[in-house]
């Protein structure tokens, strides 16, 4: 069975170039062009992953609105934000909503393919794991760091940290190494298009408070002025 | 000047009139109240006037008559006029300015004092017995039987004189007895010599007749009466009678007479009858009556009422004169005294109740008004503290606080309310400048969107080198709105992070030698402390002002040369960290608008676009620091510096 995106996106040229590459993937793609048409269409039946656009024809957080009801809906639901707000502080928003990745216009086609693709997967595995118990393949350990790349979980001193796709990848970036990795690298590794730097010291900010929030000691993430960020358990 | 010095002083000058005011109300007051004095005093004089008519038997005395003045003092007989001087102008002369007399009495004498012309004084000798063999004065006075009596006095030196009881030849005594009742004593003058004399009073009674006489006896051998003078006229040779006042007047005046008023009573030949009441009279007004308002007493003898205000010696004294008729003639006339001092204690005490009151009065609006001015310098003050508090220096809201006043009807409730819509368009102005960069960002960025999915399609099919152009500049343009936006949302973003200790010159140097792993092809060098330099900032804001710094200093530099980052740290907790690159200058006069963004001046070598923003930004972040960026050419002309300065902290 096709898996099911729906895209909410106010601009018909853009969301039927959306549209186009992610059917030739053969996906079950639903165009929604506002609010109101998208949620009365979840409220019958949701989409497997979503993509949406935060400003919506006069709605400003038509989007972020979208996000919150998906979310309350379905906890687990992917959803991708393609948007031309690129501040931080919406940046922050939209992750801190729940959403999984936070891509800014103009979008990689290809990228976006790929990113959904891997989305897909990852859902899959998480309800794998969730089915069949931890699954010890991908099970990586570094020290008090516990990762599973398959569910993309990740656990502190046995305490499940609960990190977004792009958190995730810019950690196992980090700990995969004993070296201290370059910005340029980190912004690789969360294969998004033109990020400034700041954007990965926004993520390794939200990554070093998710761990404090466990355990409030924790200063693994050092960083390195100029350069980049270090995995470094003293 | 402030608003509230400049209300104390224009009300001060207002409050200053006050007493000005009440200075002429009670000058206004004082001359009613004179006026109406006067008038009381002249109806006063008339009444006792129209008394007076019926008595004019009172009035009833010859021009020969010797006026007696009554004497309140004692008088010492010494020959000298010292006691007298106050009745100096009264001597009354006799015979050609032979002698002057003036008589005065007290209760118990009559007092006699004589002042004689006398070129060549004769004195007595004792060869010669007869009693007229010497200058002498004569006495004459009808006792209480009715006899007349005859004294001489006469002396051989000057001192007390020797008195006798004389016959009518006036030649040999009676008794050859000095007569130790009459005291008198002689003293020679410039012009002659004076004698002084002192006899009971009660020899006189009840006749109250008397006459003296001067006799000037010539030389020294010769001893012959050379003239007589008497007071009396010696062809009818009836006796001066006395006047003294008159005891029925005054006991008709005591009547009418209130005790602050002084009323005199004089006769046709101005001469005082009587004097009544006004103790606390100069009491010189009566007896000198002549000599104080000559043409006064002139005009009321001739019939004339008249009313006048004597100033004398700071005070004012009203007389009312009215005269005393017998039928058509003027027998003499009335005068009542006032002086205004009860109008003048009545005037100082309104005054001082003015002038208490304007005090109380000015010192009361004085504190109002202090008050009023203070609390309306507060109100302007928490306004102006209130609205500074509500923007920041670019003008952007900060607060949303309701401003104070602003329900008040008052003019600074106006001026609350008017800089309240006035903030509120400049808010909305600020939020419309705000949002632009925003606006513009979505809407570029949607058609970039389409145009950069287009190329990615057109580049499925086929591939060309126009593409990958095209690609390029939608990247550039990518990068265009993304720095745009993130200098118009630099400063909200920069409330959001926290500040913490951060030792800067771990941090710099850290920063320097990871720079230069990254930009092999630079020179980048630290000069510097490695570490132990504490700064309160957020540390990836500042690797982020940094970076700003040393794009802008790679993008400058000429190449090969070195770009040196300098930590400084002063003694006055702060510290400055000078980015220093070889290459092109500034010209000195764009220099200050460097930080205002968008701006950039010098001529682009980088491949990326170039707007100025990165100075901008980093700017922003340093003043978020409380710090300053400051922009100048080097010393030597061959580049720029930056100076970043901040406040330190101890560790």
């Amino acid at each position: 069975m096709k898996q099911s995106i729906a895209i909410v996106e106010d601009d018909a040229q853009q969301r039927r170039y959306y549209a186009e590459a992610l059917r030739a993937q053969n996906y079950d793609v639903r165009e929604y062009e506002d609010r109101q048409q998208a949620i009365a269409a979840f409220d019958s039946e949701l989409p497997e992953l979503a993509i949406l656009d935060i400003a919506l024809k006069s709605e400003v957080g038509g989007g972020y609105e979208i996000c919150r009801y998906l979310k309350q809906r379905d906890a687990s639901l992917p959803i991708v934000f393609l948007t031309s707000r690129g501040d931080e502080l919406d940046r922050i928003y939209g992750l801190q909503l729940g959403a999984w990745d936070y891509q800014t216009k103009p979008v990689s086609l290809e990228y976006l393919i790929v990113r959904i693709e891997s989305f897909f997967q990852i859902k899959q595995f998480a309800s794998d794991a969730g089915n069949a118990g931890s699954n010890k393949v991908h099970n990586k350990k570094i020290g008090d760091l516990n990762i599973n790349q398959k569910s993309m979980q990740c656990f502190w001193k046995a305490e499940e940290v609960n990190l977004t796709p792009t958190e995730f990848s810019l950690l196992v970036a980090l700990a995969e190494t004993d070296e201290a990795v370059s910005v340029d690298a980190l912004i690789k590794a969360t294969r998004q298009g033109v990020v400034e730097d700041n954007t990965i010291n926004t993520h390794i900010l939200h990554i070093r408070k998710k761990f404090k929030k466990i355990d409030a000691g924790f200063k693994c993430i050092k960083t390195r002025y100029g350069f980049g960020y270090q995995w470094l358990c003293e | 000047m402030k608003l509230g010095t400049r209300l104390l002083v224009f009300s001060s000058v207002f409050l200053v009139m006050l007493p000005w005011f009440g200075y002429h109300f009670v000058k206004k007051i004082e001359s009613s109240l004179l006026q109406g004095q006067e008038e009381a005093q002249s109806m006063a004089a008339s009444a006792i006037a129209t008394v007076l008519n019926g008595y004019t038997g009172l009035f009833d005395t010859d021009e020969h008559a010797l006026y007696v003045y009554p004497f309140k003092q004692s008088i010492h007989v010494d020959g000298y006029d010292e006691d007298w001087r106050q009745l100096k102008e009264q001597f009354t002369w006799y015979g050609e300015n032979a002698f002057s007399l003036l008589l005065a009495n007290d209760s118990q004498y009559l007092y006699i004092y004589l002042k004689v012309i006398d070129k060549d004084i004769v004195y007595r000798n004792p060869r010669y017995r007869s009693l007229d063999a010497s200058d002498h004065i004569r006495l004459e006075y009808i006792d209480k039987n009715n006899q007349r009596q005859r004294l001489v006095l006469l002396t051989a030196a000057q001192g007390s004189v020797s008195v006798y009881r004389v016959k009518e030849n006036w030649r040999d005594w009676k008794s050859g007895k000095h007569v130790n009742a009459v005291y008198g004593v002689w003293r020679e003058t410039a012009s002659g010599y004076d004698v002084e004399i002192r006899l009971p009073e009660n020899w006189l009674e009840p006749n109250r007749r008397l006459s003296l006489s001067v006799v000037d006896v010539f030389g020294e051998n010769e001893r012959n009466i050379e003239r007589i003078v008497s007071t009396h006229n010696l062809d009818n040779n009836i006796l001066n009678p006395l006047l003294f006042q008159s005891s029925e007047i005054t006991s008709v005046l005591k009547n009418l007479s209130e005790s602050d008023s002084r009323i005199c009573v004089i006769d046709k030949y101005r001469r005082v009858r009587a004097v009544t009441g006004g103790q606390t009279l100069r009491a010189s007004l009566c007896h000198a009556i002549d000599k104080v308002s000559t043409t006064l007493v002139d005009k009321v003898l001739l019939g004339e009422a008249q009313v006048k205000r004597i100033e004398d010696d700071g005070e004012t004294i009203i007389v009312a004169a009215r005269p005393v008729f017998d039928g058509e003639e003027v027998i003499g006339a009335v005068l009542v005294s006032k002086n205004s001092r009860q109008i003048l204690a009545l005037q100082r005490d309104t005054l001082n109740d003015v002038m208490f009151v304007t005090l109380g009065i000015f010192s009361l609006v004085f504190i109002s008004l202090l008050f009023f001015s203070s609390w309306l310098a507060f109100r302007i003050n928490r306004l102006k503290k209130q609205t500074a508090s509500l923007i920041d220096d670019s003008g952007r809201f900060i607060n949303h606080v309701e401003l104070p006043d602003s329900d008040c009807s008052d003019e600074i409730g106006e001026l609350s309310r008017s800089f309240s819509s006035l903030l509120g368009k400049l808010n909305s102005y600020t939020c419309f400048l705000e949002t632009v960069p925003r606006m513009l960002r979505h809407e570029i960025l949607n058609p970039v969107n389409t145009i950069s999915m287009s190329l990615q399609n057109i580049r499925k099919k086929e591939d060309s080198a126009d593409i990958v152009i095209a690609s390029k500049a939608i990247r550039q343009l990518q990068v265009i709105v993304s720095s745009l936006t993130e200098a118009a949302s630099i400063d909200e973003a920069l409330m959001q992070d926290e500040l913490e200790k951060t030792d800067i010159a771990a941090l710099i140097s850290e920063y320097v030698s990871n720079s230069q792993l990254k930009h092999a092809d630079a020179k980048l060098h630290y000069y510097g402390v490695e570490s132990g330099v504490y700064v309160l900032a957020n540390d990836i804001r500042i690797v982020q002002l940094l970076d700003k710094l040393k794009d802008n200093a790679l993008d400058f530099a000429l190449p090969e040369t070195e770009i040196s980052f300098q930590l400084d740290v002063s003694q006055r907790q702060q510290l400055t960290i000078s980015i220093k690159n070889e290459g092109e200058t500034i010209p000195q006069a764009q220099l200050d608008g460097l930080f205002q963004g968008m701006v950039s001046h010098r001529s682009v070598k980088a491949a990326t676009p170039h707007l100025g923003i990165g100075l901008y930004v980093a700017f922003q972040i340093a003043q978020f620091h409380h710090g300053q960026l400051k922009i100048a050419n080097r010393g030597d002309k061959q580049g720029v510096v930056v100076r970043l300065i901040l406040p330190t902290i101890d560790n």
